[in-house]
This record gives structure tokens, C-alpha cells and sequence, in this order.
């Protein structure tokens, strides 16, 4: 249920990263990099919702940055701190790899 | 009075003659019963009404006249009855050098501005009575009303476009990202927001005694290279607004030639015939401006240029630390790096480091090689997240605790868990992913743990690239984190590949594919040295466009 829409569009086109909030969560499309990761920062903090998991939907993410990582691993940890959980849902292949690689994939939880 | 002063030292000696035509012809029937009205009662064969336009060049709105048949005399007349009306709220009395007798009165808004100027000519036989001058100044104030009245709708327009305009300013120099930078973006909008034909930025440059000019695009490219600087003394309006702290006028090429003599033939050549410079707030710099035509500086066009000055002179602060970031960041980085690196018994070391592109900020690769022992050398490759100065300070504080760490701590693995405690303290040291291997040159043994870094590569001296497991987490997520160490060994001709995600990391392509290129390069090479090896590996690859990279090959 998609209960609100934002495009982020930035000076170049197509824009580079668009960021949905959807039932419980996030769905993003595009790439998450120093030039997005504002945007995104904004709708992670605070985190969305009242409680309970918070999913982000990465299905349709390309590319991620160590600035991306570290943003999503911030909202990893201030969920802890509030007793919820950020669950990445449906990474690309490619996305799950630069977890792997990066040493995440055991940290972060993944659905 | 002073303001009237310094106007005064302005006017030329003889009559400027202005011609420009306004895009907007000014309300002539509105003046027309005034003017006539004028010339009946004075009895007089000539009356006129001047307008100050935005830029504060006067447009002649009527003229009434009977006798006056050149129009360049009566432009310059009623030019120079602008100009001495500037000077004074009384009733003027103005000889004329054709033989005639002005009587003129300035026309000033409520705000104090002037506006423009009501005058009466007769034959300089004339003698103008107390009578005359009341009534000029009477019907002065029917002018004055009406042009209120036009301006009311007129300049609500014109201030529309205007804060526009500023709005754009504003938004140009915020994006701006170096002194040229400013220039570039803003020089045009600048110009155009104060009627300039063009605009320039001269930066002090105190060890050199030289101002360093950035001109905006629109001076022709032999002017541009005739003046990348200028004596830091009063010779130039710029140099004069810097040193004095105040803005400078000259609105005629009669006043640049007396008063900036040297500088006269450039600005002929520029096509310039009236120039301000005004010194930024910090007084450090200075804005300059040209004209392709005389201007009168009225108060409402010294205010407009101040306030672009200002905006300009934040806008260049703003980008002046940028520079000094960008550059002091680059300085700090390659010092933080390592000048020479521990020698390692039997080992040829090949390093690299590239920048990013260039304009982006540096950003936080490292490497280093520490002895630990006779027969124990410790090598470091790492990436810090982020870029700027920041960065480049916490690369370099987590480099020196490796080199501490290494030099106290045995175990590999101790290393590691003590920059994780230390990247857990340090803002920014978060998320770094590093390589630590530990190296034996007797035997060739190697160790190595991984910390979310890029997998090191192993060439082997028949050729074979393996490449070696990748994950681990990164540095800082947290303490008691299980680290599994590599265990390989390095023979005689092999070689070991460590290095930062700028050399392999592609935008919209998976991290496997960069790393089988890179696998493949190294493949592919030829070279036996490690240093030329690793130049070739790095020129098959291609020049990447963003991030930095850095490399470290141990060839034994």
C-alpha cells in the first residue's frame, strides 16, 4: 500500500535515486551515493513509523556507496537502540555482493 | 553633504553625452501638460523632465521645445542637467556654453532619491527671479508626483524581476565551488542585475602586491590574458576600492581618463565607458564593474551595487575555504601518507595513489608498512568513508594508531580488534575497511585479515591470479567480532595485490565484474617489476572518474 510518493530529482536526470514510503518502510529505486544520501537521510531519521521493523526495499537498487552503507547501517543501530529492526528486503544480486564484500551481511538484517 | 561632495568630484569637466535608449519609452503625454504649463508661465522657449532609469541614466521624457532643434544638444543638455541636479536640492541656475541659461530643479522621491530633473532653458540674457524659482519648484512637485505614481506600477514590475534575479544570484553562488567558479556562474547575473555590460573579481594578493583578476566570460579572451593581474596600488579603480575600503566610480570616459590615466586605453579597448569598483566586506577583495555606456551613479544604483557586492563577496568567502579545504585536505593526505616505507628484506614495493577527479574533495585512502620484529613486517591498506578534510584527518589518525598498534601489539588479530575499538571511538573512523597482512620475509609466510575491505589478489609467479577471500566486517561495528585470518605464502617471483575499491568500483556495474577485470589485468601482465606491473595493471583498467585510488603491490 503506497500511502505517499516523493521523487527526488536532482540536476541531472533520470533522477538518481527515488524514494518511496510505503507500509512500513522504504522502497527505493536507483542508487544510493554521496550525491542521494541526503535525501534518503531525511526519511530515515527519524526512522519511519512509530515501531516494529521498518523495511527497505532495495529490489531496484544498483548501487550502493560506502556513504550509502554507513546511512543504512546508522538506521541499523538507532533501531536497536529502539528496540526495532531494519530489514533490508529483496536486494538486487549486485546489492547483496557489495554487502557480502563489505562485510555486512552478517550485521544487517536481510529479508 | 559629504554624500553631495563626493558626487561633486564626479561630474566631468564639459558634457558627457548619454544615448541610451530605454527598453521602456517612459509616459511621454504624462509630462507634456507640465512641460507646457512650464513654458507659459516662465515664458520660456524650452522646458524638459529628465528620468533616471534603473541603472540611473537619465531618458529624456519631454521636451518642449521651441529653439533647441540639434537632439545631441539637447541629450547633452539635459544629461548635464541631470548630473549637476544630482548635487542639490535647491533651484539651479545653469549656464550653458551654446549661449543659454538653465533654471533646474532635481526631482527627488520620497525616499530621498533622485529621480530626475525638471529644468527650463531660456537665451542667457534671461534673468531668473525668485518668482521663476518658486514656480519651477511647484511644478517640480506635480513631477515628482507622477513619477511616483508610474513607478509605483512600474518598479513593483522591475523589483520583481530584480529580486529574481538576486534570487538567482544567491542560488549561483551557493553552488559555486571555487573562486573561478563564482565567476563563471555569477559574473553575468551580477552584470546584469546593475545594467553592466560586465563584471570582475579581483582577489588581494598581499605577498605579491597584485590583485589576481577573474574576469566574467563576457571580456574578449586577448583582454582576458592581457589582464591576469593588476599592481595592488590606486592606479585601478579595483585596487583604489581595496585600498581606500570604498566603492569607486568613474562614469564617463572623460573621468577614467583623468582619474585612472594608466588603465584608460584598456578600458577603451574593452569598450568600457564607465566603471565601479566596490571592495567586498572583508576587504580582501573587490567586485569591478564595466559599462559599455556613461552612468550616472545615482543613490538607488550605488545601493544595487553595493548589495551585489556583498552577496559576491559571502558568496567568494564561502568559496575561498572551499579552495583552502580542497587543498589543504590534498596537502595533508599525501603527507599523511607514508614518505618512505619500511624495506622489507627480499620484497620489491610498488605503491600508487590517484586522487579523484578533480574539483571533488580528496578522500581517505591509506596505506603504510611497518616493522614489527626482524623477521615481521606488517602492511596496511585501508579506506576511510567520506572525503574533504575530515576524512583525510581520520585517515591519518587511523594510520598512526596502525603504526602504534603494530610496533606494540604481537598478533595480527590484536591489531585489528584494537582499531576496531579505536574506530568505534573516532567520529568518522566508522565503517573504515581495511587489509592488515602480516609478512615473514625468511619464509615467505603471509597472513591476512580482511575488515570489509576489497579482496587482495595473489599473482603467482607462473601467472595464476588468485584472488583471496573478501568479507569480515568493517572497522568500529561493534567489539568481539570473529575475524578469520588468510593464511598463503608468497614464493619467489609471486606478488601481493592490496588496494581501495577506486580501482576495481564501477557505477551500474557489479563489484564481481570490476574484480575479474582487475583479475584479469594483473592476468594479462607481462612485467616481472612490481612497480611496472602495476602502472600497466592500473593504465589497462582505465582512469577512473570519481574516487580515489590506492594500491600497494609486495613482489618477492
Amino acid at each position: 500500500m503506497v500511502d505517499d510518493s516523493v521523487v527526488i530529482v536532482t540536476d541531472q536526470a533520470p533522477p538518481l535515486l527515488k524514494i518511496e514510503v510505503i507500509d512500513g518502510g522504504l522502497r527505493l529505486t536507483g542508487e544510493i551515493d554521496a550525491s542521494t544520501i541526503d535525501s534518503l537521510s531525511r526519511y530515515l531519521n527519524p526512522l519511519p513509523g512509530a515501531a516494529g521493523d521498518i523495511a527497505i526495499d532495495l529490489n531496484n537498487v544498483g548501487f550502493i556507496d560506502s556513504s550509502g552503507l554507513r546511512s543504512l547501517i546508522d538506521a541499523h543501530q538507532r533501531a536497536a537502540g529502539l528496540g526495532r529492526r531494519v530489514i533490508m528486503t529483496e536486494p538486487s544480486s549486485v546489492v547483496r555482493r557489495l554487502f557480502e564484500i563489505s562485510g555486512l551481511s552478517d550485521y544487517l538484517y536481510f529479508a | 553633504m559629504a554624500a553631495n561632495k563626493r558626487l561633486q568630484t564626479q561630474i566631468p569637466v564639459g558634457y558627457a553625452v548619454i544615448v541610451r535608449l530605454s527598453t521602456e519609452q517612459p509616459a511621454r503625454e504624462a509630462f507634456e501638460p507640465l512641460g507646457r504649463l512650464a513654458r507659459r508661465l516662465l515664458a520660456v522657449p524650452t522646458s524638459l523632465v529628465t528620468v533616471n532609469d534603473v541603472a540611473g541614466v537619465p531618458i529624456t521624457c519631454f521636451l518642449d521645445d521651441d529653439v533647441l532643434g540639434d537632439p545631441d544638444q539637447w541629450e547633452s543638455l539635459s544629461v548635464s542637467l541631470a548630473k549637476l541636479a544630482l548635487t542639490s536640492n535647491d533651484v539651479l541656475v545653469i549656464p550653458d556654453a551654446y549661449g543659454w541659461t538653465c533654471l533646474a530643479k532635481s526631482l527627488i522621491d520620497v525616499v530621498g532619491d533622485v529621480v530626475g530633473v525638471f529644468g527650463v532653458i531660456d537665451r542667457d540674457t534671461r534673468v531668473w527671479t525668485d518668482a521663476d524659482r518658486t514656480t519651477l519648484s511647484d511644478l517640480s512637485k506635480f513631477a515628482i508626483a507622477e513619477i511616483e505614481r508610474r513607478d509605483a506600477v512600474r518598479l513593483r514590475a522591475a523589483d520583481d524581476h530584480s529580486t529574481e534575479q538576486l534570487f538567482q544570484l544567491a542560488k549561483a553562488l551557493t553552488a559555486a565551488a571555487g573562486i573561478d567558479d563564482v565567476m563563471q556562474r555569477t559574473g553575468r547575473i551580477a552584470g546584469d542585475l546593475v545594467g553592466a555590460s560586465y563584471a570582475n573579481v579581483a582577489i588581494v594578493d598581499l605577498e605579491a602586491g597584485e590583485l589576481r583578476l577573474h574576469h566574467d566570460s563576457s571580456l574578449p579572451n586577448d583582454l582576458n590574458k592581457r589582464w591576469p593581474r593588476l599592481r595592488l596600488d590606486t592606479s585601478s579603480p579595483l585596487g583604489r576600492a581595496v585600498l581606500t575600503g570604498i566603492p569607486i566610480h568613474a562614469g564617463s570616459s572623460a573621468e577614467i581618463a583623468r582619474e585612472f590615466p594608466s588603465g584608460a586605453q584598456d578600458a577603451a579597448d574593452a569598450g568600457l565607458q564607465a566603471v565601479a569598483a566596490y571592495p567586498t566586506r572583508r576587504g580582501h577583495a573587490a567586485l569591478g564593474f564595466g559599462w559599455s555606456h556613461p552612468v550616472i551613479f545615482s543613490d538607488p544604483l550605488r545601493r544595487r551595487l553595493a548589495t551585489v557586492a556583498e552577496l559576491v563577496g559571502l558568496g567568494l568567502e564561502r568559496a575561498e575555504s572551499t579552495d583552502r579545504d580542497h587543498q589543504v585536505a590534498d596537502r595533508l593526505q599525501r603527507s599523511l601518507l607514508p614518505r618512505e616505507l619500511a624495506m622489507i628484506p627480499g620484497v620489491q614495493t610498488a605503491t600508487l595513489y590517484e586522487a579523484g577527479a578533480a574539483n571533488l574533495q580528496v578522500g581517505g585512502d591509506w596505506y603504510d608498512i611497518v616493522a614489527a620484529g626482524p623477521d615481521r613486517f606488517v602492511v596496511g591498506i585501508g579506506d576511510v568513508v567520506g572525503r574533504g578534510l575530515q576524512a583525510a584527518v581520520t585517515m591519518g589518525e587511523l594510520r598512526h594508531a596502525f603504526i602504534a598498534l603494530v610496533s606494540r601489539i604481537g598478533s595480527l588479530g590484536e591489531i585489528v580488534e584494537n582499531l576496531d575499538h579505536f574506530a568505534q571511538d573516532v567520529e568518522g573512523a566508522r565503517l573504515s575497511t581495511m587489509v592488515a597482512a602480516s609478512y615473514e620475509p625468511s619464509s615467505g609466510k603471509l597472513e591476512l585479515i580482511s575488515a570489509g575491505h576489497m579482496p587482495p589478489m595473489v599473482r603467482r609467479a607462473n601467472g595464476s591470479v588468485i584472488q583471496l577471500p573478501d568479507g569480515g566486517r568493517p572497522l568500529g561495528l561493534g567489539t568481539h567480532i570473529e575475524r578469520s585470518t588468510m593464511q598463503t605464502s608468497l614464493g619467489v617471483g609471486d606478488s601481493l595485490w592490496l588496494y581501495t575499491d577506486g580501482l576495481v568500483e564501477r557505477r551500474g556495474e557489479s563489484i564481481d565484474v570490476g574484480l575479474e577485470r582487475l583479475r584479469k589485468a594483473i592476468d594479462r601482465s607481462t612485467e616481472t617489476d612490481g612497480t611496472a606491473a602495476l602502472r600497466e595493471v592500473y593504465e589497462s583498467l582505465g582512469r577512473p572518474v570519481l574516487d580515489d585510488v590506492a594500491v600497494i603491490v609486495l613482489t618477492r
